[in-house]
């Protein structure tokens, strides 16, 4: 029970019950919102965990395959066979809208460039009439494959694989996180209003016609008692009027 | 359509590998210079940023601040060293907050 320090009169009570209304709506809608929140969530939380699952299982292989190149080649070789790419990776990236919430959408960038990048640096290879698939995952590895043994292959290749699924799982992480946010956001209003608010609304608005009836029953029966003075006053000059008139027409 | 740029950050073992598949590896231990390299990045255009679960479990400010901002995308991998379980700890923790107990776990 806390009531509001406001004038009890009339204007405050219309100004709080509009207020109350506009409360119950927004509460109502916010619950809403919350409920639509957590269905969304729920459903790709679940998403967001086995993607995870597998993500780390594909980098597992990878892992085991650097260890297994770290131990037949030296750290230089493997580091300047890597540093002989060019870092020219990106994503595209959208933005999408869930439930109001911006989140961002990535992809991977059109295979038409990775293949014409393919065909720029392995054009030898392709003359040489090798297996089509084969050269176009070949042509992926930044360097060349003279001094630098299968095992580091491995290890590029099993990267390679994992990363649509890490894109994946970075779009998933990500709406989860925001979907997070969103919801606790929203679960703390939905609450303010419900526990607080709008049962505050409700008392002051009480209080305040307990007042306002209060003050009408003081007033009528200031009234009454007005009226009852008035009338002492007129019966009490009526009776002197009167045992005015009887003494004078006694003595007379 | 945008187009983001990607990094990994994490330990040189780890990471190194994702050079050879094109992305911008940064090679280091320390999760203060992480997460200073993070700040770096964000401003330099680059949307995607995946971290190594071990540097990230180490400062959990990192994470924090991240998961809450619209952009950059700080997606933890796990390191050559194993998850450490960093990351499942994380999205247990999001969904205890969004609602309200951790039904994942529950599950196991």
């Amino acid at each position: 029970m806390a009531v509001m320090r406001v004038n009890p009169n009339r204007m405050e009570l219309l100004r709080l019950r509009q207020q109350l209304n506009v409360a119950r709506r927004g509460h109502k809608l916010l619950k809403d919102k919350r409920d639509e929140l957590m269905r969304q969530f729920l459903a790709i939380v679940k998403k967001n965990k086995a993607l995870r699952d597998e993500v780390e299982e594909l980098l597992t292989v990878y892992n085991q395959a650097m260890i297994l190149a770290r131990a037949v080649m030296p750290e230089q070789v493997i580091e300047s066979a890597l540093y002989a790419g060019h870092d020219n990776f990106y994503v595209q990236m959208k933005t999408k809208n869930v439930m109001s919430v911006t989140v961002p959408e990535f992809s991977l960038p059109a295979t038409g460039d990775l293949k014409k990048a393919a065909k720029n640096t392995n054009t030898e290879q392709q003359s040489n009439g090798v297996d089509q698939d084969k050269s176009q995952q070949k042509t992926l590895l930044p360097y060349g494959l003279s001094g630098v043994s299968g095992e580091l292959d491995q290890a590029i290749l099993a990267l390679q694989q994992a990363l649509p699924a890490m894109i994946e799982l970075a779009n998933i992480e990500k709406t989860t996180q925001l979907l997070a946010n969103e919801i606790s956001k929203t679960r703390r209003r939905v609450n303010s209003l419900e526990h607080r608010m709008i049962p505050d609304l409700e008392d002051t608005i009480r209080s305040i016609t307990m007042k306002m009836e209060e003050n009408e029953r003081a007033n009528t029966t200031r009234l009454m008692k007005v009226k009852d003075m008035i009338l002492e006053k007129e019966i009490l000059e009526r009776r002197q009027r009167n045992e005015k008139l009887e003494y004078q027409t006694n003595n007379q | 359509m945008k187009v983001g740029k990607v990094a990994v950050i994490g330990d040189a073992d780890s990471v190194l590998g994702f050079r050879g598949i094109g992305i911008t590896v940064f090679a280091m231990s320390d999760p203060k210079e992480a997460s200073k390299k993070i700040e770096e990045l964000s401003r330099d255009n680059y949307q995607l940023i995946f971290l190594t679960e071990n540097l990230a479990a180490q400062d959990p400010e990192i994470m924090k601040t991240y998961n809450e901002m619209k952009e950059p995308t700080v997606i933890l991998i796990p390191s050559n060293k194993g998850g450490a379980n960093y990351a499942s700890s994380l999205l247990s923790d999001s969904v205890k907050r969004a609602v309200g107990l951790d039904f994942l776990n529950i599950d196991n």
